[in-house]
């Protein structure tokens, strides 16, 4: 049994890749997804509506583990054969769009009535008046909520571990288990994450601080 | 999007009821499959010493890994090392994501009924071990105390099963955070194998830590998806040769640091 020197140090670290990886896959499609299912959600539809709101309270009402087993052993039991990192990026992909639909729906929605109607009294039709006149006013209150649970979504990357991936968590579990020193192991583990939420959390703050003095 | 969703709910649910009941459908021709291929899956958990770990260049090493490497150079196909967690290694096994796996599987009659397991390739014995002030001689001693195991190991089994009154077992997810909760006080005592118990006292021989019940002997094996009978035999052949041949012998003893005893036959 080894101890914990520069080589596990480098091994945590370059784990870190694969975890930037997941991050990024996951925070891609959720914007794409979640901007699918909030525009789905606004729609005078009401199945589609409807639709929008029974995926959502089934992602959100489903612990995200379950999402990622699922994807790993449910989708390759259908004969659907995804790898460790795609059927991930994919559990991800579905709780990142859900939060953000909500998120984004919810900014939408607190752009009061008197907005749209004025907007229509200007002769815009209503694509012209989301984009012009709803959107900015939706855009300044969604920024910081989304950029909260981007660091949610960095943070959760690490239930991938679970299904065998080998990303920044699971690394630190392999060296803790070879080297047997967990406290080492796993503070790097959390410093990398620190280090990578840091500029998100900031982020958050700071359009926070801004959206309340305007 | 209701279609998508009805499409995403239909084949979750019956995602689910696969894994519920166990029933995924078994690839049997697993043996053909693999050399057409030209490469093998082997299902290995690199985060457990000796049987799998990582080198100083942090690439997979250990026993698991070593009779891996030889299972696929008699086979004469590449090596695939998939990663596995005690947790999800049958699961993997049964889902196709892994041909076989070697990855601390003892042989109980419970796993028998998910996997089908090969010929034994090593032993070792569960214990529990405790500091030399915990009075426990016997396994009903261990009434009323917090006793730590590393989580889906057979040992975990074996004590939950004891129904021991009182005795509150504490699943941790792996051996590193079993046998630290043990140094640090937070159990009373910890279930764990013997070649764990010999690095732990090397490492802190100041503890005193003393083996106080033989809980049993684990015989492990390779497993492989049931009704697979045909690479079962293959993978027993190689087993058979390379034990007479005396290369599983010498590989167990480079990593167990004991001597290779003859397995009771299974």
């Amino acid at each position: 049994m080894r101890s914990f020197g520069p080589n596990e140090m480098v091994y945590i670290i370059l784990a870190l890749r694969w975890t930037v990886l997941l991050a990024t896959c996951a925070l891609a499609g959720g914007v794409v997804f979640g901007a699918l299912l909030t525009a789905t959600g606004l729609a005078r539809h009401a199945v589609a509506r409807s639709g929008v709101t029974i995926f959502v309270q089934f992602v959100q009402g489903t612990p995200l583990l379950i999402l990622l087993l699922l994807a790993y052993f449910g989708l390759s039991a259908i004969g659907l054969e995804l790898g460790a990192l795609l059927s991930s990026a994919l559990a991800l992909t579905l709780y990142a769009g859900a939060y953000f639909s909500t998120i984004w729906r919810g900014a939408i929605r607190a752009v009061g009535s008197g907005q749209w109607e004025g907007a229509t009294a200007l002769g815009l039709n209503r694509w012209l008046s989301f984009r012009l006149v709803i959107f900015p006013q939706a855009l300044r209150m969604a920024l910081a909520p989304t950029c909260g649970f981007t660091v949610q979504l960095i943070k959760n990357t690490s239930l991938a571990a679970l299904v065998g991936f080998v990303e920044l968590t699971r690394a630190g579990q392999i060296v803790s288990n070879a080297t047997f020193q967990p406290l080492l192991a796993f503070g790097v583990v959390a410093a990398a994450y620190f280090v990578m939420c840091l500029p998100f959390t900031l982020l958050s703050e700071w359009l926070e601080h801004r959206h309340a003095h305007p | 999007m209701l279609n998508a969703f009805g499409r995403f709910a239909r084949s979750s649910a019956a995602a689910l009821l696969l894994l519920a009941t166990g029933t995924v459908a078994v690839e049997a021709q697993t043996l053909d499959a693999v050399l057409k291929r030209g490469k093998i899956l082997v299902g290995v958990n690199i985060a457990s010493p000796p049987f799998g770990t990582t080198d100083a260049r942090m690439e997979p090493d250990g026993y698991d890994v070593d009779i891996a490497r030889m299972l696929a150079k008699d086979l004469g196909v590449q090596l695939e090392i998939v990663s596995v967690t005690n947790e999800n290694r049958i699961p993997t096994l049964l889902t196709g994501k892994a041909d076989v796996i070697a990855a601390t599987l003892q042989i109980t009659p419970e796993r028998a009924k998910s996997v089908l397991f090969t010929s034994p390739y090593g032993m070792h014995q569960s214990m529990v071990i405790g500091p030399p002030e915990l009075k426990v001689a016997s396994l009903a001693d261990l009434a009323g105390k917090r006793v730590g195991v590393s989580r889906g190991s057979a040992y975990a089994n074996i004590l939950a099963q004891a129904n021991i009154p009182g005795m509150q077992l504490v699943q941790f997810a792996d051996d590193s955070a079993n046998l630290n909760a043990l140094v640090a006080g937070q159990v009373d005592a910890a279930g764990t194998v013997s070649y764990l118990a010999a690095e732990l006292k090397k490492r802190y021989p100041e503890k005193g830590f003393e083996q106080k019940v033989k809980l049993t002997d684990n015989v492990y094996a390779m497993g492989v998806r049931r009704g697979d009978l045909d690479f079962q035999r293959w993978v027993n052949t190689f087993l058979f040769v390379n034990i007479l041949n005396g290369k599983i012998g010498q590989t167990y003893e480079k990593w167990m640091g004991d001597s290779w005893k003859t397995l009771p036959p299974f």
